[in-house]
């Protein structure tokens, strides 16, 4: 007899609905599956025959064939288990085919008939409420994690034979047996509220350092950070996250969806409520900073999408792992291509880098700094010009003197920046709307005319430090997008002489 | 052979000869003029060769065509001179071990001009950088060609500044006119050829070497009337021209530095040795306007007037750079409300009024003194 199983699939960070299709009939004894599937999808034969058989059910000597449909995307992960068991046993007759009517069955098998928690349920929830699926079996530890989408009715099971009763049970007796998981969203975010993250308020001295993230938080700006070891550029770029605008509930989606198809997601925290801060050591393949392999996993730009990925010593990353950094920044997305397939992972994500200011790290303290000018020039040179181009800010944190570590902290706190910061946000939100853009950042060189004008006297202000200062026209771009966000903080409507002064202090050294 | 050519063409000839250096030649053309060479070839009685430079000399003399090779140099733009030359500088006839041909690019009169100069480190400070740019200036301004090495450094930021201040300079080259060394400094290679002229001894392809620049220095001190040291190391190729000048007889100024500073090192003992003391780049070009092209004292420059706010951040400022960051610093020890953008207006205030400079994040006073 024939079944037809909903189950779902992961592709890049989305799910596609599939179809497991069992099919049990006189013939030959045997097991075959079909419908483009990897090795891990095809070893669910052993599995779920054994698993079947440990939760006594012992396999009929019969021809069983099961296609996975669609059939040319190729299949991959262990989340089919449970569905083609539940397919052998309404085909079986063991199961009424109803119970497969709008409902979803994932789930990876052990030998002993246990459910094991699989990756990608976020966006397989996602899916199912868009193809209007109403009920969902899966393994008990991804329930919370299911039940964040709202509208279906998610059943955590630990074991096949679980499954198989809850299933075989009448409609008004299931939910006495196993009740559907709920889950407050909302409350997530709460708890978020009274963690203990940094603050900006611990950072002594670094004024500048400290306007230079403000800026860059409220404008989505890259930002790099240059000084000497020991300045505190970790301490600053940790802090980041902590100004920017706390996650809305779309945002945490996307990122959530991200960790949950790489498996991330913590037990008991079926959301990340937090922005993504990731500082990788210099040392990481390129793949694993811009996604990749085999089968395609996110990188860590992926990873911090939404958030802040900080890259310390950044001219050590060497030359390949920051060229991979330019399509992400120019697009906000990796898009890694295979033969079989290409996905496309979202990387809108804010770049934190830091470096020394030469080799040695105290270049211009030329009695200290024993570099020539070559190596400084050499060492500079490693970050190239289209990826410089990418970052508004440069800012250099300078050493500290025993003033500032003796003096007492009395900066603004996180909570009093990321106030500035929300405030610029809706100045840009206001702007922006009905545009392709949300941010300051965002300006390509073409609109920056247009979002970023200035008046006559600013313009002939501009026109004169241009011609004085040497700047390249690179350089004026980055300076009117700087500028309109320091604006945007002051909540002024027109760009004025201060905001361009300032912009102009975070020039770095090409201009 | 039945036209008789420039004595040059043969001296050109002599000067591509493989093998045959500088002091070989010398000693020729003290037995032999290179004409009679040219003609009658090794063979020629009482030449203070060896077997093998006898060898090279018949076997180039076969292969080059004189008149093609000197159509060549003029096409490049190259002008040619030799001890026997009219236009041969007279400067550089009294120094001991006189060039004996010379390659010029550009504007070959400057090479006749009074000048100064100026030398230093590859390495140096930003108060190395700002003296070399002041004296270049100034030097400029008395109408006074610097002369220097083109070289990375206090070199070729006196030579660049001297020339956007509409002065001229003159660059001497260890390596051929037809080669930039070093890379980075082709804008002044090429500003150099426009109002300014490049010299060197060696043939216009000869690639930098170490062994070359030694000698090089002993044409800068030549060319010029007065040396300068800004910033040297104790050991360098800077205390080497100033061994070169003081063998010429000419006088030497250093600027003095700090005791810590490697780089001022070798000034201070060449001032502790008797070197005379450079205390202004303004006062010492006012002086040698006056000694040198009898030029009266020029009168202080109207400045554009200071507000009282920019004159208290001028007063933070110092002649070395300072970060945005440690002048905002020092302005709120004064001003605690002083916000960045009141301080970077004031500051780009003070560099439009030409008494600041900036140079990537930082700001120092654009005068000395």
């Amino acid at each position: 007899m024939f079944s037809r199983v909903l189950a779902g699939g992961i592709h890049g960070i989305d799910s596609y609905l599939a179809q497991v299709e069992v099919d049990v009939s006189q013939g030959m004894p045997g097991f075959d599956m079909v419908g483009l599937l990897s090795s891990e999808v095809r070893e669910a034969r052993e599995r779920v025959r054994v698993a079947l058989k440990n939760s006594a059910f012992r396999l009929p000597p019969q021809r069983i064939t099961v296609n996975i449909s669609p059939a040319d995307i190729r299949k991959e992960g262990s989340a089919f288990d449970l569905a083609i068991a539940i397919g052998i046993m309404v085909s079986m007759e063991y199961l009424p085919q109803e119970i497969l009517e709008n409902t979803l069955f994932i789930g990876e098998l052990g030998l002993n008939g246990e459910l094991k928690s699989v990756k990608g349920i976020l966006p397989m929830m996602i899916m199912a409420k868009e193809k209007g699926i109403d009920r969902c079996i899966l393994p008990r530890e991804n329930a919370a994690e299911g039940a964040v989408i709202p509208g279906i009715r998610i059943i955590g099971v630990s074991n096949l034979e679980e499954a198989i009763r809850y299933c075989g049970l009448k409609e008004e007796e299931k939910d006495a047996f196993l009740a559907p998981t709920l889950l407050d969203t909302n409350a997530l975010f709460q708890e978020k509220e009274n963690a203990d993250v940094p603050d900006f308020a611990d950072i002594r001295g670094q004024e500048l350092v400290k306007r230079a993230a403000v800026i860059a938080a409220a404008g989505f700006h890259h930002l790099l950070i240059t000084g000497i070891p020991g300045t505190g550029k970790t301490m600053v770029a940790k802090r980041i996250p902590s100004i920017l605008p706390p996650l809305s509930m779309e945002e945490s989606l996307e990122v959530s969806k991200i960790y949950s198809v790489s498996g991330l997601l913590k037990q008991g925290k079926p959301l990340i409520t937090d922005r993504p801060f990731l500082h990788p050591h210099h040392t990481i393949s390129t793949r694993a900073l811009a996604g990749g392999g085999r089968i395609p996993r996110p990188g860590m730009i992926s990873l911090s999408h939404r958030g802040v990925l900080f890259l310390d010593e950044f001219p050590e990353f060497g030359r390949e792992n920051i060229e991979v950094l330019r399509q992400p920044l120019e697009d906000k997305e990796v898009q890694i291509a295979r033969s079989h397939a290409s996905v496309t992972y979202p990387a809108d994500t804010m770049i934190v880098a830091a470096m020394n200011p030469c080799p040695c790290g105290f270049y211009p303290d030329r009695n200290r700094c024993q570099c020539t000018e070559n190596e400084i020039r050499r060492y500079r040179s490693r970050i190239s010009g289209p990826i410089y181009d990418r970052i508004d800010l440069c800012v250099e944190a300078k050493a500290l003197d025993i003033e500032d570590l003796q003096g007492e902290a009395v900066g603004l706190s996180s909570r009093e920046l990321r106030k500035q910061v929300m405030q610029a946000r809706v100045m840009q939100e206001k702007r922006y709307k009905g545009t392709p853009f949300f941010f300051n950042a965002d300006l390509g060189a073409g609109d920056i005319s247009r979002f970023c004008a200035l008046g006559k006297g600013e313009e002939a202000y501009m026109k004169k430090l241009f011609s004085l200062l040497g700047l390249s026209a690179r350089a004026y771009h980055r300076i009117l997008k700087t500028a309109r966000t320091i604006a945007d903080l002051e909540e002024a409507e027109k760009i004025e002489k201060r905001h361009l002064s300032e912009a102009m202090s975070f020039r770095g050294w090409e201009d | 052979m039945t036209k008789r050519m420039k004595e040059e063409l043969y001296y050109y000839w002599l000067d591509n000869v493989p093998g045959i250096g500088r002091i070989t030649m010398r000693r020729l053309i003290e037995v032999i003029s290179p004409r009679e060479l040219y003609e009658q070839g090794a063979g020629a009685p009482g030449l203070p060769l060896r077997e093998k430079q006898r060898k090279q000399l018949d076997e180039h003399r076969q292969r080059w065509r004189l008149e093609e090779e000197w159509e060549g140099l003029r096409e490049k733009g190259i002008h040619f001179c030799c001890m026997t030359s009219r236009d041969y500088p007279d400067k550089l006839r009294n120094i001991p071990d006189p060039p004996v041909v010379l390659y010029q690019k550009g504007e070959v009169e400057h090479i006749h001009r009074t000048g100064v100069a100026v030398v230093g480190t590859r390495n140096c400070s930003a108060y190395g950088t700002l003296a070399a740019k002041e004296l270049g200036r100034a030097l400029a301004d008395q109408g006074i060609v610097v002369i220097s090495g083109m070289a990375r450094g206090i070199d070729g930021i006196s030579q660049w500044a001297a020339l956007e201040q509409g002065g001229a300079s003159v660059g001497v080259l260890g390596c051929g006119v037809e080669i930039c060394y070093p890379r980075e400094n082709r804008f002044l290679y090429e500003r150099l050829q426009e109002s300014g002229c490049l010299l060197s001894e060696s043939s216009p392809y000869t690639q930098p070497h170490a062994g070359l620049f030694p000698s090089r220095n002993r044409l800068i001190s030549g060319l010029a009337e007065v040396l300068v040291v800004i910033e040297a190391k104790e050991k360098s190729g800077s205390l080497i021209t100033v061994d070169m000048a003081l063998e010429q007889g000419k006088e030497v100024y250093a600027m003095p530095g700090r005791i810590t500073d490697s780089v001022s090192r070798g000034c201070n003992v060449l001032i502790k040795q008797g070197a005379e003391l450079l205390l202004s780049p303004r006062e010492f070009a006012g002086e040698m306007g006056k000694l040198l092209m009898g030029k009266k004292a020029e009168e202080k420059k109207e400045e554009s007037p200071l507000t009282l706010q920019e004159k208290e951040l001028y007063g933070l400022l110092e002649p070395l750079p300072l970060s945005v960051e440690a002048i905002w610093q020092k302005a709120r020890r004064i001003n605690p409300g002083l916000t960045l953008s009141q301080v970077m207006e004031g500051l780009l205030m003070l560099v439009m009024k030409g008494q600041a400079s900036t140079h990537e994040q930082y700001f120092y006073r654009s005068h000395l003194g």
